[in-house]
């Protein structure tokens, strides 16, 4: 068989190694590395990212961790403002928590990544805090003809 | 839980905080189980939920005979006072809202008024009342503001 789609995986990035705690409501940046989608992805359009996470207490089942893009050099070297409040950033998409205690690693499909940008993690509405030594990590997906 | 913490706390349920309550919210709050803090903090709070009542809802609180004869009662005393000759009217009606707190003042004006039946209108203060719970994401936004934390 020749021309039909198939999928394409690039090299996995690590966007934050061991990250520090987030309390419930907050927000915290995935401050290892940035991605840059030439770079990092050879220009693959879409990525997945995966979140590995643990919670002293169980979360609430299903509650929410959004990801957040803080998208750089937009205009020249200028870049997006930083999420704040009332204004997030780019949303990327959520994962949903397991009500565990144990280790939980979470996929999400994201696609069009921004160009290059920071990546922030919202606790919203998990009730816990994430535990510190959480991970997120990227990996560029395409689909090419085969 | 530091003062700041502790103040973010208080400012969200309008009082200050017991040295007990301090104590079991202390490690929930340095845990950040907001879920757990949000249900102590919870507690024994209540409002009035919107509740219009009229002789029905009286009669069936206060039951038979006591209903009408605090009704009878009532209605004798708004004779000669125009204030709860008109609040009367309204439970005629039966739209007496006791969610609204000046409504809820001239029931309690009453027991000044017909002291015998004090019992009877703290039972009709009582009608309405429902839990008002404090959420967690509530908890989460004041000590995460308390802890200098970015929030969305």
């Amino acid at each position: 068989m020749s021309g039909e789609a198939v999928v394409v995986w690039g090299t996995q990035k690590t966007l934050e190694a061991a990250g520090i705690a987030i309390p419930n409501g907050s927000v915290v940046q995935a401050d290892d590395a940035t991605y840059d989608q030439a770079a990092d992805g050879a220009n693959f359009p879409d990525a997945q990212l995966v979140l590995t996470c643990a919670f002293g207490t169980a979360p609430l089942e299903n509650g929410a961790l959004s990801v957040y893009a803080r998208e750089l050099a937009v205009d020249g070297t200028a870049s997006t403002d930083v999420p704040e409040t009332t204004r997030p950033g780019r949303f990327i998409g959520s994962f949903l928590a397991n009500n565990v205690t144990t280790s939980q690693t979470l996929v999400l499909m994201a696609q069009d990544v921004p160009a290059r940008a920071d990546y922030y993690i919202h606790n919203n509405g998990t009730g816990q805090s994430v535990a510190t030594g959480w991970s997120l990590k990227i990996k560029p997906r395409t689909i090419k003809v085969a | 839980m530091n003062a700041s913490e502790q103040a973010a706390l208080e400012g969200l349920i309008g009082r200050s905080l017991t040295a007990d309550e301090v104590g079991a919210i202390g490690p929930l709050v340095l845990a950040r189980n907001d879920v757990e803090a949000a249900a102590l903090l919870s507690a024994g709070r209540t409002k009035h939920g919107p509740t219009q009542i009229g002789i029905g809802t009286v009669v069936a609180v206060l039951g038979d005979p006591r209903g009408g004869k605090f009704l009878d009662a009532v209605d004798v005393l708004g004779e000669t006072d125009r204030t709860v000759y008109w609040g009367m009217d309204a439970v005629r009606r039966g739209v007496l809202d006791l969610s609204v707190p000046a409504a809820r003042g001239s029931m309690t004006t009453l027991k000044e008024k017909i002291p015998e039946y004090v019992g009877e209108i703290d039972l009709l203060l009582q009608v309405g009342v429902v839990p008002d719970p404090i959420s967690f994401d509530r908890v989460s936004a004041a000590l995460n503001k308390a802890q200098g934390l970015m929030t969305l």
